[in-house]
């Protein structure tokens, strides 16, 4: 469990953190969602007492960090920096934390074995790609065998495969009732992995909600028809709860029927149809419209046209 | 990845067992895993003593007793088989402060510093493994390499040597291992401060080497002040065989060099508790 009581942070006149309570809870994994810069990695930062906050308070299993006897033991953190000194192996990077934070070196070929690392495990780490340091991150992570897991940006540098193994990793652990919070500035990857979301932007809290919620927020799914007869079809369609729009002549853009339905009514119909196909809300959207203009970076061009 | 790693996730949290804790004992430990696991500290450190021992013997070997000094000083500079066979040493001092610069400046580099502190909330206590693991080190290796090279250096200089019973031998042999253990903290202790690894370099050559050789530029006031206080210049009485009055005398010496390296570590602590990292 991690609680965050108006949890702020100020770099001169920069508020990179503003004011954020969340309650993160064990035995679901609970995305952190914002742009780049929107304050993720600092609000992380914090709660392992690394950086100190301007005000408010961020709690793991109900005290400060810093307060835990065993703090490998509640927090086990990859944090965005590779965090690895390039001329080190990855055993001795592990050895030498495992030594420091008092945990059992047995561990050590627990986590490098779970992180699919053993065969590389007495190369150094400066010949280490993005992602196998991403998945030395996470073995340092486990090290502890934490009540708590916060990774930044985990499948950043990741393979497909890669992102697999971050998503059943997580949910497993999620399943042994820890807490898991993931940063992540991509949506789609979130909407698979997360139970619950936390989205900021510019350091603010904008939305602490399910997943599900958050994508019934993007807005409902749509049909997209095109049929030479369209006129026809739409009045066939039309009812209480269906609306059809039309911004082509020959195109309807359906919202309250499924496919099928709009398949057997133009058939039984005779009204051919060209395209018939799902449209389904766009997760970037459902960012966009939640993020609101509270990106960091952005183009001129979308700043143009925002 | 199997499905039976799925299955069952070996990362099953222990119910029984105890739960880490940090100790005395697995910070030192983990401090000396650090160092040892990186090939820079034993290059560094082993050509420093090699350098040392092997211009020792080299300068010893061809010294001409009433030619000038190894250091072009003239007639009346003091040049005795002691101090010859330990005049290395000034070379040796150089890596070992990179040494102390890179053993922490090398953990703020690569970011391997926040898991070290987040597996140490306190910090404080990871400041004193790594300078007891050091100090440690250095210790032990730099007075086997003065031994060494005290040794090496009397039989190269050949008839008229010195023995460790020749008076203030054994202690300018002795406190050479002491100075260079110094020299490696004191740019330990700064490198807390400063963190970079350009920085701190720049400044532990600045107080190494350029304040000692622009003192005798400054108002004699001053520069003597400087002269005789600075943390390196002080400590290297110890080194010298027959002291004069501008300088402390050996033990004096090592001790307000010593005092240097506490304030500095004083200091770096008390930042760095205050500090985000």
């Amino acid at each position: 469990m991690i609680e965050l009581h108006g949890l702020t942070k100020r770099y001169g006149e920069k508020l990179a953190v503003d004011d954020l309570t969340v309650t993160v809870r064990p035995g679901v994994v609970t995305g952190f969602l914002g742009p780049n810069g929107a304050g993720k990695s600092t609000t992380m930062r914090m709660v392992l007492g690394l950086d100190t906050p301007t005000s408010g308070t961020a709690l793991v299993g109900g005290r400060p960090y810093a307060r835990h006897a065993a703090p490998l033991h509640e927090v086990g953190a990859l944090l965005e920096a590779k965090g690895v000194h390039p001329g080190r192996t990855a055993r001795n990077h592990l050895r030498s934390l495992a030594a420091t934070g008092g945990v059992a070196a047995a561990r050590v070929d627990v986590v490098l074995e779970l992180a699919g690392l053993t065969a590389v495990a007495d190369k150094r780490v400066g010949g280490f790609s993005l992602g196998m340091g991403q998945r030395l991150g996470v073995a340092a992570a486990l090290l502890g065998d934490p009540a708590v897991v916060m990774l930044d940006e985990p499948v950043n540098g990741l393979d497909p495969d890669g992102v697999l193994w971050i998503r059943r990793l997580t949910r497993g652990l999620a399943a042994e009732g820890r807490t898991v919070f993931l940063s992540s500035h991509l949506m789609s990857e979130m909407a698979v992995t997360a139970d619950h979301l936390v989205v900021v932007g510019r350091g603010r809290l904008q939305a602490d909600l399910s997943t599900a919620d958050f994508i019934a927020r993007a807005g409902h799914e749509s049909v997209d028809v095109r049929s030479p007869r369209a006129g026809e079809l739409r009045d066939l369609l039309v009812g209480p709860d269906v609306t059809v729009t039309s911004r082509e002549r020959d195109r309807l853009e359906v919202v309250g029927l499924p496919a099928e339905a709009i398949g057997e009514t133009a058939a039984a119909a005779g009204i051919p149809l060209h395209q018939l196909s799902t449209v389904r809300p766009s997760l970037e959207d459902a960012f966009m419209a939640v993020t609101g203009d509270t990106r960091e970076y952005r183009t001129d061009q979308e700043v143009t046209a925002a | 990845m199997s499905t039976d790693t799925i299955r069952t996730p070996p990362t099953g949290r222990t119910t029984t067992g105890s739960a880490p804790r940090v100790t005395a004992a697995g910070l030192l430990r983990g401090e000396w895993l650090k160092l040892r696991s990186l090939r820079s500290t034993w290059w560094t450190l082993g050509a420093g003593l090699l350098l040392m021992v092997g211009l020792g013997a080299l300068i010893s070997g061809t010294y001409t007793p009433g030619a000038q000094g190894p250091d072009g000083g003239g007639a009346g500079a003091v040049v005795d088989p002691v101090t010859l066979s330990l005049s290395g040493s000034g070379i040796a001092q150089l890596l070992v402060a990179v040494l102390g610069v890179l053993v922490v400046s090398g953990e703020y580099s690569s970011g391997t510093v926040r898991g070290t502190f987040a597996a140490v909330p306190r910090r404080w206590p990871v400041v004193a493994a790594k300078a007891a693991v050091l100090g440690g080190v250095l210790l032990v290796t730099t007075t086997i390499a003065a031994f060494a090279a005290f040794s090496l250096g009397q039989v190269t200089y050949g008839s008229g040597a010195a023995t460790l019973s020749t008076d203030g031998a054994l202690r300018v042999v002795v406190g050479t291992g002491l100075y260079l253990t110094g020299v490696g903290l004191l740019a330990m202790a700064i490198t807390w401060l400063l963190r970079s690894t350009a920085a701190s370099i720049a400044t532990v050559v600045v107080l190494m080497l350029v304040l000692p050789a622009i003192s005798g530029l400054l108002p004699d006031s001053w520069g003597d002040v400087l002269e005789k206080w600075l943390p390196t210049q002080a400590g290297s009485a110890i080194m010298t065989l027959v002291t004069d009055s501008t300088m402390f005398s050996p033990w004096a010496g090592l001790a307000v060099m010593v005092g240097w390296v506490a304030l500095l570590f004083a200091a770096g602590t008390a930042l760095l508790r205050r500090r985000d990292v």
